[in-house]
């Protein structure tokens, strides 16, 4: 199992902190959270494809939006606002 | 000249109370970068070295982007520039709004303040010409930094305000300077103002910022502000500048406690999610027509003991 941990607008949108979801790449993992989280997509994914203004953290260290990237079981995935700032 | 800027700049000496103008190369201001580049080059210009940051011999910049007064959105902001006293170090801090724009279309790219005030004072600066007034009671008062805007909006109209609170004024070396709601916040630069004796400065200028190319900036202005309301910045709008925290704590960014540590074990409580959710209960409980009592207790003036 994957672990997707939301954060600012997907959270208040999805009303959700964290969704589990069987994946081995990180599309798959997208798309089973568009699925769980209905109201995710398609702003922030749309089928496998990250919306271009969000990316993910793989475990804290990978930064990436490849839908190809491989996923592990146990793997947590933290998605990002592609911008930061103020 | 550049477009953008008025190659220019107004050095008042808290002193006497005279403002005069100054030039700027145009060599010189395209080697800056912006308000912080120019406030920078300024404050190094204008002090002597291992001057005190809360000493007569101080220097407090406002300085302005050439970005500030055309019609790109989100470009009406000012840097505040001095040694802070938090820090001994250059200490920049950023605000936004109708200050910064009136500021700079007196005509000037910056604004240089130097010495101190003979008496707590409030420095009105009319298309550059200054004039300083006594601060009188609002000088000592801990009336909130938003009642002594109100006084002053009423007491001189026209002006645009910065103002420092109670906490500039005892000279606290983190105190913040704000104006129109918005706050200068970082290094403590409101104690410098403080330590000038200026309680606030008011600006009124009218004067229009050059542009080299018209109709390429207003066309650029106009993709900027469509793209500005886009989903890239729906954070902002949701949650605020506030909406990176918990995501900057949970990956270990967060800068805690002066950069010792690099997350914090409340973030939680303070992230922005949860604050929205807070306003959203506030805002659902709150009466319609707040008590007399309530009004009256935030507006009366109390003297310090």
């Amino acid at each position: 199992m994957v672990t997707i941990e939301l954060f600012g607008v997907p959270r208040l949108r999805a009303g959700r902190e964290a969704v589990t979801v069987e994946a081995a790449c990180l599309g798959e993992a997208m798309a089973a959270l568009g699925v769980a989280c209905p109201s995710l997509a398609p702003s922030v994914v749309d089928g496998e494809r990250l919306s271009p203004f969000y990316l993910v953290a793989v475990n804290g260290i990978h930064l990436t939006a490849d839908a190809a990237h491989p996923l592990r079981d146990g793997d947590v995935v933290v998605l990002l606002a592609a911008d930061a700032g103020g | 000249m550049a477009g953008g800027v008025f190659g220019e700049y107004l050095r008042v000496d808290l002193g006497t109370g005279a403002a005069e103008r100054v030039g700027v190369d145009d060599r010189v201001a395209r080697r800056l970068v912006g308000g912080v580049g120019l406030g920078a080059w300024l404050l190094l210009r204008e002090t002597p070295a291992r001057f005190d940051p809360l000493g007569p011999d101080a220097a407090v910049i406002f300085a302005f982007g050439p970005l500030l007064g055309t019609p790109l959105t989100t470009s009406a902001k000012y840097t505040l520039v001095a040694k802070s006293p938090l820090t001994d170090r250059i200490g920049d801090a950023l605000s936004s709004s109708r200050f910064a724009l009136a500021a700079k279309r007196m005509g000037v790219d910056a604004m240089v303040l130097r010495g101190q005030a003979a008496r707590p004072s409030i420095l009105l600066l009319d298309e550059g010409v200054a004039t300083l007034e006594p601060a009188g009671e609002l000088w000592g008062s801990d009336l909130p930094v938003s009642e002594v805007g109100r006084l002053l909006a009423a007491r001189f109209p026209g002006y645009d305000f910065a103002l420092i609170g109670a906490a500039g004024e005892r000279l606290v070396r983190y105190a913040g300077v704000t104006n129109d709601g918005r706050h200068a916040g970082r290094g403590g630069l409101g104690a410098v103002l403080g330590a000038k004796r200026l309680k606030a400065i008011g600006v009124r200028g009218a004067r229009r910022v050059p542009l080299a190319d018209v109709a390429r900036t207003v066309a650029l202005s106009r993709d900027l502000a469509k793209r500005s309301l886009g989903p890239a910045t729906e954070k902002y709008r949701e949650l605020g500048t506030i909406g990176n925290l918990a995501t900057f704590n949970r990956l270990a960014v967060l800068p805690t406690r002066n950069f010792q540590e690099s997350s914090f074990e409340g973030a939680a409580a303070v992230s922005g999610e949860v604050l929205a959710a807070t306003r959203r209960r506030g805002a659902a409980r709150a009466s319609p027509a707040p008590s007399a009592a309530s009004t009256s207790s935030r507006s009366s003036p109390a003297r310090r003991r």
